[in-house]
């Protein structure tokens, strides 16, 4: 795992660096984390949003402030950095992810990978972490065969890392598919062709 | 086109409407229904791009949904053929429900013989001799919308014309429509030509129009010019039945998958224009199949010039070339729409073809 260390910019902000790479905006970070704030457009009434890679920490502070009511979950690879925002950020849920597994067995990894946690990666924050985050994050959208599997409880044949389409999705599903009506799966099959 | 079934029911019902989202117009159209729009494109782009989770637009389909029955809707009508419309009629909630549906698995059997007739006909190429309007009211046991009869407009002064459509097979060349215009002008100094034109149209039809003979419009604009035109001349697209609405005399070029018979406009005294072309009606969602646009090409700008000529000496009797057909909507005798065909070397033939069902048994 690679070294995490702190520096103070002009404003003595503190900006976490992952050898030597910024993990946010060095002079602006709180610019950037707004704008990436705005950018999300998320709808008021998001119950919950899960955020993978948490960088400096800005974008968490920006995101909070503008939404006080959202429940937020942040998956990162670093334990650092988990250990130091978890005590900056009491109400944040921090999700230790150093491999698939890690995520697999968090106990409400169902709802995390449920249409009502919003999923958001945060590029900044990402720095040498690229294929870990990245997998986690396509595995909570259920893109990957591996998520499928994991949601459909069933093997899918196929690289478990690959992204699938959404007609593979509805391929590998079948009549016993307990998450929606028959009808609410063929309204969107249909829409896709 | 289901304007006139909504319309009779909107007089003792309150009548919500579920329209895909493209339709947004509809809604400053129409403000005596409640629209609600299916966001079709959006769950579209939803499920094929990665960046959203996989689950997103079956979530977003169920909130629609839930957002619709808390409506507490008395009855749900599915007014059209197609499957999507069945599947949602399943998650939407209603003391009663008709048309086609979709149920736990499967699709619920067809409910009359008109309903039967109805899938059969209009969800295939299959010919009928009866209106969409007068079957589908038929199939859901809804009074068969009351025919009106186009104004006489004699009195003033503006034609316009309609020359796009929605779907490239049941367009007429914009070449032909320019050369149309251009006799018409020559032959009818007194009147007004205008070009109408979605604003997504204009550039197109730029290339082929003076900018001055082109009138942008939105359908709710269009509705209100009607109201003071004298004709409308157009291929089978909405124009059409704003005409039929606004009681406008007026002509429709019938072509590709357009079938004269199943969607000409729902008034009386309406001229259809059509070919004998053997493929056509083509399949609608399908693109023309031949390698010249046939049935465009066998309708030439001499025979509806000379229909147009016909309508305006407002003659009864009067011949056009093969290939080219002629229809006149007209009342049967249950004041249902029917076709009455013109013979090719002028005049009405007797009857039309009788039909394998009756719309009115």
């Amino acid at each position: 795992m690679n070294q995490i260390e702190w520096r103070a910019n002009s404003t003595k902000q503190l900006i976490a660096f992952e050898n030597s790479k910024p993990l946010s905006d060095f002079d602006h970070p709180e610019v950037q984390a707004q704008a990436w704030v705005n950018s999300l457009n998320l709808d008021p009434q998001t119950e919950a949003l899960c955020m993978v890679g948490c960088g400096s920490g800005f974008q968490i502070e920006t995101l909070l402030k503008a939404y006080p009511q959202l429940k937020l979950y942040v998956v990162e690879s670093r334990p650092s950095l988990i250990g130091f925002f978890s005590k900056k950020f009491k109400n944040v849920e921090f999700l230790f992810v150093e491999k698939m597994e890690n995520l697999k067995n968090f106990e409400n990894l169902e709802y995390l990978m449920s249409a009502k946690v919003e999923k958001v990666l945060y590029k900044p924050a990402v720095g040498y972490q690229v294929e870990i985050l990245e997998e986690a994050y396509w595995f909570l959208n259920l893109r990957t065969y591996e998520a499928l599997s994991f949601h459909l409880k069933k093997k899918i044949e196929g690289s478990a890392q690959a992204l699938i389409s959404a007609k593979q999705f509805f391929q590998n599903v079948d009549k016993n598919y307990s998450h929606y009506k028959t009808s609410e799966l063929l309204t969107v099959k249909e829409i896709i062709k | 086109m289901q304007r006139p079934l909504l319309a009779s029911q909107a007089e003792s019902h309150d009548v919500h409407v579920l329209v895909n989202d493209e339709f947004q117009q509809l809604r400053a159209l129409y403000p005596e229904f409640t629209f609600h729009f299916f966001p079709r494109q959006e769950l579209q782009a939803l499920i094929n791009q990665p960046h959203t989770s996989l689950l997103k637009p079956f979530e977003n389909l169920r909130n629609l949904m839930g957002e619709l029955n808390e409506q507490g809707f008395d009855e749900i009508v599915n007014l059209t053929h197609n499957r999507l419309s069945a599947y949602l009629m399943d998650q939407l909630e209603a003391t009663s429900k008709k048309g086609l549906q979709f149920k736990d698995d499967r699709f619920l059997p067809l409910e009359n013989k008109y309903h039967t007739y109805f899938n059969e006909t209009f969800s295939s190429n299959k010919r009928s001799n009866i209106h969409y309007l007068a079957v589908l009211a038929k199939s859901l046991d809804l009074p068969i919308p009351r025919l009106q009869t186009a104004e006489d407009r004699s009195d003033k002064r503006t034609v316009y014309l309609q020359v796009l459509t929605s779907d490239e097979k049941k367009n007429w060349s914009l070449h032909k429509w320019m050369g149309l215009l251009e006799q018409l002008r020559n032959q009818y100094p007194l009147l007004k030509f205008k070009v109408l034109a979605a604003p997504f149209e204009l550039d197109k039809l730029k290339a082929y129009f003076n900018p001055q003979d082109l009138e942008v419009t939105s359908l709710f604009e269009l509705r209100e010019q009607l109201k003071n035109a004298r004709m409308l001349i157009t291929g089978d697209t909405s124009a059409a039945h704003l005409a039929a609405e606004t009681r406008t005399p007026c002509l429709v070029l019938s072509l590709g998958s357009s079938d004269p018979t199943k969607t000409s406009p729902w008034l009386f005294g309406a001229w259809v224009m059509s070919t004998t072309t053997a493929c056509a009606p083509c399949v609608h969602s399908s693109p023309c199949s031949q390698k010249t646009h046939l049935c465009e090409d066998d309708l030439k700008i001499s025979a509806v010039l000379s229909v147009i000529r016909g309508i305006e000496n407002d003659k009864q009797n009067f011949g056009i070339v093969m290939p080219a057909v002629l229809f006149r909507a007209e009342f049967d005798m249950h004041y249902v729409l029917k076709l009455k065909p013109y013979s090719a070397t002028g005049g009405f033939y007797d009857e039309t073809k009788p039909s394998s069902i009756s719309a009115s048994a």
